[in-house]
């Protein structure tokens, strides 16, 4: 499941020498630091405008996690000019969708609607970054919802629990420690005060990226861009200190037991830098990133792929095996795998047996029909990937919030398919190793 | 794409309609008969195919999980090719093959890039798959043992627990009221006879309904829809499904324990298929009640003015026969009665009350405003037509869905939640800690 989103991610666009259309893309900045990123895509009378905030729990600290996805939920109720629910409102009389998505690198606002609503998007977001109405009254409700959607997503959820416990284990310095959503007592004891604070530090034209995809003209979005958010000052806007992440403390574990779960889960997470970490470091390759992608796709990329031929099929050993790969990160981010047992099989067997999946590319390297089948994937997904605007949008916006340039998505395809099975071998060696490695078991109580 | 005889094509009919200013679609009959809906989409080089079968869940009978375990196997190896082989095959091309099962629908889909080598080749696997799936036992149990792993998954999740049973309850004995992907005991006594039987039956041209969507011309589509059915046997049509008995009820709460800190709340009501009457009225109120995302009267009542929920929502499921219509939130078991009385009381108002005109106007402008938002991609318009077709929708569906919502009228919604949401219909669940005495 993982891989294929990630794959989708970056299979994209134009490479001039094929035959596809041709989106036009073109950035622009205005004089108050904000970026606007258009991609014209003529298809239907849509649009998807999005902005992104280079905000997220990455820039949290203990105490406070959770502040970005708190101020997410609060940026929904109303600004002096359109109080109450009425951007709400707007949105849906005029047949649009709207939400909005935190992450541990940003916060992003998006709505989908006729392309002709461009300028309305503009007016209500611009108005929202600068004139949002903090209350007391709404902060108390709205922090109960999100305990209730901690409660639903982690707290209620055995596999939720087992990754958040994870993603602890493994991070000692990088606040990838810390959950989006934010720890239970952090949420518990914020105060508005903090979200108050939070959006005065953030929410700036300069920690801005507009990216818009649809039916529209880059010059026209961009007129509309200078009308809307042309007048907003610029801020002075903290920046992220780079954290390094250690190796070579030792292989850490974690054995769960829980009362609601019914099935076991293996999590399996490996250190490795992601494409954000390593443009910040002079130590590391880049292309190392590009090998782990593809690692992922030969190790689970489709029903062909190792896992599956191997452990799910040939061995029988696990019902489910899966390999998620961040590389759009800011931070060294994880190679983790997660599997299921089939029945009468231990968490401990198959962990053995997923180490030996991995370290068995050093042996048996991909075969050039293992690479053939990764590289006609990544050439179609490119194709797939351009049948949704929010897809092609989300691409753009997350790699500019990480600090990377969203042509990057072009270069990337080349990129991947200049990886060979040599390149992965090396990878394999240089961070599949136990002393980057946590692994976290969770077993039913009832198994006990 | 190979250039398949189109003389042989009789072409019984070609209706042009509109998606959209940019997007027509085309519908004929192979020549045994197989209707198809087609829209060319030039822009992308990529095609995508949807083969409807009548061969969902309620074709079980009382080997519940059968259909949805046939619908995975078709993709396990086809003729020589073994699974490892027929999945390394499909990697090969760059293509996707996906096949699942709804309760009324099995289904497989086909999406390949345009270049002629490609979807030859994906073509060739995907009739390969039709006309000799393997159906090896060492599949079959795997499947098998993946399902019932499946529903240990469902067990550790309230949601999953409380929507079984308020199917269980709203439609009994009805196929409609038992999980798709079966029970234990059903799922343990399947054998490879079981699987071809029901793939013989019901995988067969007289059950199929075929949609195409990409950057193809009329000519491909045709030579592809003739591909596919022409390796299909013909068969007999399904008979006419039959609709789950009609009961009286006295309104229902199911309380059931369960070791979570939130309560899941559903309470649900039998609803119509597409095409009913009663339809287009549902379909609205459900979207004021629930379905109109960060605006709902559910949204609003629940969660913006009392915090008590993540997520409250309604959802109309129409289905061949009748369908439901069903509100959801959970909460802190400690906030559950306020919820649940929240929920009812909400409830109530509407019936006595109706919804207000801005709740109503806001729902119905949602649904036909955003109708375009519902078909700009190949993937959306694909599914669209799959649904025309084998709902049997008028061919002009799309066309007239804005003219069908916007007469709908404050005193039609009243009319229909009044009759389909009465207290007398309502079967509430409950699944959450600390619920005693089960009922």
């Amino acid at each position: 499941m993982w891989p294929n989103a990630i794959l989708s991610i970056f299979t994209t666009i134009a490479l001039i020498a094929l035959p596809l259309a041709s989106p036009m893309s073109q950035e622009f900045q205005l004089s108050n630091g904000l970026k606007l990123i258009v991609q014209e895509d003529q298809r239907a009378p849509v649009a998807v405008v999005q902005i992104w905030y280079k905000v997220g729990s990455a820039h949290e600290h203990r105490g406070i996690t959770g502040v970005s996805h708190a101020l997410e939920h609060m940026m929904f109720k109303g600004t002096e000019a359109y109080p109450d629910g009425r951007f709400s409102q707007i949105v849906a009389e005029k047949g649009g969708r709207e939400n909005a998505f935190t992450s541990s690198d940003y916060t992003a606002y998006y709505q989908q609607w006729s392309s002709e609503n461009v300028g309305l998007s503009f007016e209500l977001e611009a108005d929202r970054m600068n004139n949002l109405v903090l209350k007391e009254e709404e902060f108390l409700k709205e922090i109960n919802v999100v305990l209730e959607e901690r409660r639903l997503r982690t707290d209620d959820n055995p596999q939720g629990l087992a990754r958040e416990a994870n993603r602890a284990l493994v991070f000692q310095e990088s606040p990838y420690r810390h959950p989006v959503i934010g720890w239970e007592s952090d949420i518990k004891g914020m105060r508005l005060d903090d979200l108050e604070k939070w959006y005065q530090q953030w929410y700036a034209p300069n920690n801005a990226t507009v990216v818009v995809v649809g039916d529209v003209s880059s010059k026209a979005v961009h007129k509309l861009a200078q009308q809307h958010f042309g007048s907003l000052a610029r801020e002075r806007v903290p920046f992220l200190r780079s954290t390094k992440e250690r190796v070579g403390q030792g292989t850490k574990r974690l054995v769960m037991t829980s009362d609601k779960a019914r099935v076991p889960l293996l999590l399996m997470s490996y250190k490795v830098p992601s494409l954000g970490s390593v443009r910040a470091s002079d130590e590391i390759d880049e292309a190392d990133v590009y090998a782990l992608d593809v690692l992922a796709e030969v190790l689970d990329g489709d029903a062909s792929a190792r896992f599956a031929k191997h452990l799910i099929r040939g061995k029988s050993l696990a019902t489910f095996a899966s390999i998620g790969y961040s590389p759009v990160s800011l931070l060294d981010t994880l190679f983790s795998i997660s599997a299921v047992p089939v029945a009468g099989v231990t968490l401990d067997q198959l962990e053995v047996a997923i180490k030996s999946e991995l370290l068995e590319i050093i042996q048996s390297p991909p075969t050039q029909i293992e690479m053939q089948r990764v590289k006609s994937q990544v050439i179609a997904n490119r194709v797939y990937a351009m049948d949704s605007m929010e897809n092609q949008a989300t691409i753009i916006g997350q790699l500019e919030s990480v600090g990377l340039d969203w042509r990057l998505k072009d270069e990337y395809i080349e990129n991947i398919t200049e990886i060979t099975a040599t390149d992965l071998v090396a990878v394999v060696k240089k961070y599949i190793r136990s002393d980057a490695l946590a692994t976290t078991q969770l077993l039913p109580e009832s198994s006990l | 794409m190979k250039n398949f005889v189109s003389t042989m094509l009789v072409l019984l009919l070609v209706f042009p309609l509109c998606i959209s200013a940019k997007v027509q679609v085309e519908s004929w009959s192979t020549e045994n008969n197989v209707s198809v809906l087609y829209a060319q989409v030039p822009e992308l080089d990529m095609v995508d195919m949807y083969l409807a079968f009548d061969a969902g869940s309620i074709r079980d009978g009382t080997k519940h999980g059968l259909a949805n375990l046939v619908s995975a196997l078709i993709l396990q190896g086809a003729s020589n090719l073994n699974v490892d082989a027929f999945k390394e095959a499909i990697g090969l091309t760059g293509g996707i093959l996906s096949s699942g099962s709804t309760s009324d629908m099995g289904y497989i889909k086909m999406r390949s890039l345009t270049e002629d080598t490609k979807l030859e080749a994906v073509m060739r696997l995907l009739k390969l798959a039709l006309s000799s799936p393997r159906f090896d036992d060492i599949d079959l149990d795997r499947l098998v043992a993946k399902t019932l792993i499946g529903l240990d998954f469902k067990k550790q999740s309230p949601a999953a627990v409380a929507q079984d049973e308020l199917y269980a309850e709203l439609f009994a004995a009805h196929p409609y009221g038992f999980p798709h992907e079966g029970t234990a005991e059903s799922l343990k006594s399947f054998t490879r006879d079981d699987v071809s039987k029901f793939f013989n039956e019901f995988y067969v041209a007289k059950n199929l309904n075929i949609s195409i969507v990409g950057a193809i011309n009329p000519r491909q589509a045709k030579a592809m829809a003739e591909e596919i059915s022409s390796v299909l046997a013909s068969g007999e049509r399904a008979d006419e499904a039959f609709s789950p008995p009609s009961k009286k009820t006295r309104g229902i709460l199911i309380k059931r324990n369960f070791p979570s800190i939130q309560s899941h709340i559903r309470v649900g009501v039998r609803g119509v298929e597409r095409g009913h009457p009663d339809y287009f009225p549902l379909l609205v109120a459900n979207h004021a009640l629930g379905g109109n995302s960060l605006v709902s009267v559910l949204f609003r009542s629940i969660r913006e003015e009392r915090g008590l929920a993540y997520s409250a929502y309604s959802y109309f499921s129409p289905k061949l026969n009748g369908g439901s219509l069903v509100a959801a939130l959970q909460t802190d078991r400690g906030n559950q009665e306020e919820a649940l009385s929240v929920l009812d009381s909400s409830l109530e108002k509407l019936r006595l009350e109706g919804f207000s005109g801005e709740d109503i106007a806001s729902a119905k402008d949602n649904l036909t405003r955003g109708f375009p938002l519902r078909v700009d991609t190949n993937a959306e318009i694909l599914n669209y037509l799959a649904m025309i077709g084998f709902y049997k929708l008028p061919i002009d569906y799309i066309e007239t869905f804005a003219g069908n919502v916007g007469r709908v009228t404050p005193a039609e919604v009243s009319k229909v939640f009044n009759r389909y949401l009465s207290p007398e219909k309502l079967v509430t669940v409950i699944v959450g800690p600390n619920q005693d005495g089960d009922e």
